[in-house]
């Protein structure tokens, strides 16, 4: 390289870095910018905790679509704070686990019941080994504070011969043979298709007990006794688990999946900007750099590529997206790839009219002159001139990208290994929560979308201002 | 040739072009799909062909033939029949033809209002629900959008168009499909204010009954009854984009040499604007309206009918997609993607003739 060509290399550099300097200055005395711009590092470092297993636990993804995973977990209950605001009592999540030694027939339970409300469900596992025997007659017993003591299951279980632990999951809720001897029991004049079980088994005695409307809780020690016997060889209780299920849960509640929505909605974050970054960034680094070549080169070239443009922007992205979605399964990258792929062609027109111009300058000339190759030009000279526009392009891309996204998923075509905004409000769609009014389901996840989108949103109408001065703010 | 003759044929090419090479493009990927589609539903109805007839199978013992050889047999005949022995490069102008003359083939599961199950009548009976909801949508909000924008140019910074500039931002990033949730939330399960969306479909989702005056006139006044909530949930997300739109374009134009000018003569503002700003700025208004009608039908707009139970061609998206109605995705691609091309073609020439400037460019959309 000559003398001159270095110091002319040099000089450039400065002025590169004044300009975006300049720019920076600009940016910095927006306020709707800067708070983009704070929004956005919020929502970096909440993704950055995710993906880095802090906050959530490692595995959520792969769990997130396995019933297995949730089901220590309340059923469609709304976040905790709901009902600390509407003053609503609570039911504090209960797990409490026993392991019992060697031998023992008899294992007992005792929970202290001190919430004014009642469970969302109830369950009991029991883990059972057995010797040489085949037939295990199970009975489960509550006591109640007011000494009332109530067999609820009385059942002999066949044990298959080879197995000799055996696992026995009671949901009381749904158990209708429950239902019947609890309203035998208490002589209540009701079918026990319409009660509720868990008013019925935990609740103050009186006729209206049988619903959750008139019912109250009776506050006391329960004790569950859980006894096992056979008529040959031997059986013994390992573990016993009674889970009383909270009428609210976490700060997100959860949904019929039984999933802490909490967790999902993290998860969000690092896949929507995910998607909306690296889409924006990948689309907007093909459609600079053909819009750059097609003026630069001009003429036949300039036409020959335009067409091509034209060709790709006139197809309608959605039906494409879905019926390729639906062709080749759905799948994250697939999505970016096909996005990048119909996409790019977004701020070509403008680009295109910028080079035009700055083609024409006189320093273009001199540098063609002084022998600057066709790539030096372009990187060096016209690629600073449009960096900023392109700035822009990338900040506007993200929310489009991320809402696309989401209108794919919503659809039922999103990356079943990764838990999505876009899903979430997806089940809730099919499962009824706009009309089950469960807004716990429905608000959080669009909010997010729209929050993230709006961060891009306001960093973009501060960047068109300083590029833009027509349009005075 | 005139400017605008070659300016119209380009175009004209151009689309053209673009339906050609995505029909095939589709069909090529597509194809290995619904081929195994069609197979499976043709030994679906061999076998039940099989079941039903006693006889039959009587017949085939007496040839020593099993069911299961027989049924390949008949797959190979019909596979002849159909031309799907040959592979799929041969197949396609065939293919592109019938498409182009809308034999779209039949359905899955999908049924039209008439119960039929081809898809052509399935799709042309939709597409009239998802015209009326946004096409009255942008109706309704370009007379807003023109109100409020010009309210907005005139005063650049004031409250009025800052609260605008903030409408804009928050209604392009949520999704309207959310909103709509969220209306259907409030004004349907806590309000009770509407019908539930499933009540919709029941009632709209049927061929209209025009030989009958009195009942047509109870269909249409159901039909608007149920658009009421979509319509609403289509004009607030995209009002003030609407109106942030309409204020760029004025103001752009405002900066031009002739209002300069204008201004200069002594006319008062009324007549800079209404004559002179507003005339300048027809012909990217009148695009953009064009073109967010038909964004708003082939965009993620169209996701909003689902959440209401709409019955045009974004439920027939979420049915086809929930049914996996391979057939009818793929009618809808192509309808969508022809009203769309002919859509932009329209909009070229208009274009064309209201701006000269643009003919020597390359139009609206390139």
């Amino acid at each position: 390289m000559s003398e001159r060509a270095k110091r002319y290399m040099e000089l450039y550099r400065k002025t590169k870095w004044v300009k975006l300097r300049l720019f920076w200055e600009d940016f910095k005395h927006s306020k709707l910018g800067m708070s983009g711009i704070v929004l956005l590092i919020i929502f970096a470092i909440i993704s950055i905790l995710v993906v880095s297993n802090t906050i959530v636990p490692s595995d959520l993804p792969k769990r997130w679509h396995s019933p297995e995973a949730w089901n220590e977990y309340p059923e469609l209950v709304p976040p905790e704070w709901w009902f600390k605001i509407t003053g609503e009592p609570i039911f504090p999540h209960t797990i409490i686990e026993k392991e019992f030694p060697e031998g023992e027939e008899e294992a007992v339970i005792t929970y202290y019941y001190e919430s004014d409300a009642f469970p969302t469900d109830a369950r009991l596992d029991l883990e059972i080994s057995t010797f040489n025997t085949s037939i295990v007659r199970i009975i489960i017993s509550v006591y109640r504070p007011d000494e009332e003591e109530i067999v609820i299951y009385d059942k002999t279980e066949s044990i298959t011969e080879r197995m000799n632990k055996s696992a026995i999951s009671l949901f009381i809720k749904r158990n209708s043979e429950i239902a019947r001897i609890l309203v035998h029991h208490f002589g209540i004049e009701k079918s026990p298709d319409v009660v509720n079980n868990l008013c019925l088994l935990f609740g103050e005695k009186s006729p209206d007990m049988w619903s959750p409307k008139t019912a109250k809780p009776l506050k006391g020690s329960y004790v569950f006794t859980i006894r096992v016997s056979t008529f040959e060889g031997e059986v013994e209780v390992d573990r016993a688990k009674l889970i009383l299920y909270a009428n609210a849960y976490g700060l997100m509640g959860t949904d019929s999946f039984r999933r802490d929505l909490f967790l999902g909605l993290l998860w969000g974050f690092p896949i929507a900007l995910l998607i909306g970054i690296l889409t924006s960034l990948l689309t907007t680094i093909v459609g600079v750099t053909y819009a750059m070549v097609s003026a630069y080169y001009g003429g036949y070239i300039d036409e020959i590529m335009q067409r091509i443009v034209d060709i790709v922007s006139s197809i309608p992205l959605l039906p494409i997206l879905i019926l390729c979605a639906m062709t080749f399964g759905p799948n994250i990258w697939l999505i970016i790839g096909l996005l990048v792929l119909f996409t790019w062609t977004g701020g070509i027109k403008t680009i295109r009219a910028m080079v035009f111009q700055i083609r024409e300058a006189a320093y273009i000339e001199t540098a063609r002159v002084a022998g600057a190759s066709t790539r030096w030009i372009l990187f060096k000279h016209i690629l600073p001139q449009v960096l900023p526009y392109s700035f822009y392009l990338v900040v506007l891309g993200v929310p489009y990208y991320i809402l696309i996204e989401a209108g794919i998923s919503y659809l039922g075509l999103g990356d079943p290994t990764l838990p999505t905004w876009g899903q979430i409000l997806h089940d809730a769609s099919i499962h009824g929560a706009t009309l089950g009014g469960y807004w716990w389901w429905v608000i959080p996840p669009g909010l997010l979308i729209a929050l993230v989108g709006l961060s891009f949103a306001m960093i973009g109408v501060a960047v068109d201002k300083i590029l833009n001065p027509k349009l005075r703010y | 040739m005139s400017s605008i003759k070659r300016y119209v044929i380009t175009r004209i090419i151009n689309y053209v072009l673009v339906l050609l090479i995505v029909l095939s493009l589709t069909y090529a990927v597509m194809a290995p799909i619904a081929d195994q589609a069609l197979i499976d539903m043709w030994r679906e109805t061999l076998n039940a062909r099989l079941r039903s007839d006693p006889k039959l199978i009587e017949s085939l013992k007496a040839k020593g033939i099993s069911p299961e050889e027989w049924i390949n047999q008949q797959l190979e005949v019909i596979k002849k029949r159909e031309g799907l022995d040959k592979p799929w490069y041969e197949r396609l102008p065939k293919r592109v033809f019938d498409m182009l003359v809308f034999r779209l083939g039949r359905s899955h599961l999908i049924r039209s209002f008439r119960g039929t199950r081809n898809i052509s009548d399935i799709i042309f009976e939709r597409i009239p629900f998802s015209v009326l909801l946004f096409t009255s949508s942008t109706i309704i909000l370009v007379v807003l959008g023109l109100i409020i924008g010009l309210a907005c140019a005139r005063k650049p910074g004031s409250l009025l168009d800052v609260s605008f500039i903030i409408y804009a931002l928050v209604g392009n990033s949520l999704p309207m499909w959310w909103l709509a949730m969220i209306l259907v939330l409030v004004f349907v399960y806590f309000l009770h204010l509407f019908p539930p969306p499933v009540e919709i479909k029941a009632v709209v989702a049927r061929p209209p009954p025009i030989g009958n005056v009195s009942e047509f006139i109870g269909y249409l006044g159901n039909l608007l009854y149920y658009m009421t909530l979509p319509l609403f949930t289509v004009t607030v997300v995209s009002l003030g984009a609407e109106v942030y739109l309409m204020r760029n374009i004025v103001l752009t134009t405002m900066t031009e040499d002739f209002v300069f000018v204008a201004r200069a003569k002594g006319l008062p503002e009324r007549d800079v604007i209404y004559k002179h700003v507003l005339r300048a700025a027809a012909p990217p208004i009148i695009t953009t309206v064009l073109l967010s009608i038909t964004g708003s039908l082939f965009g993620g707009a169209i996701i909003t009918e689902t959440v209401f139970m709409w019955p045009g061609m974004g439920l027939l998206y979420w049915e086809a997609i929930a049914g996996n109605d391979t057939p009818v995705v793929l009618g809808l691609v192509y309808l969508s993607l022809l009203v769309y091309l002919i859509t932009l073609a329209v909009l070229d020439v208009l274009y064309g003739i209201l701006d000269p400037r643009v003919r020597i460019t390359t139009g609206v959309t390139g």
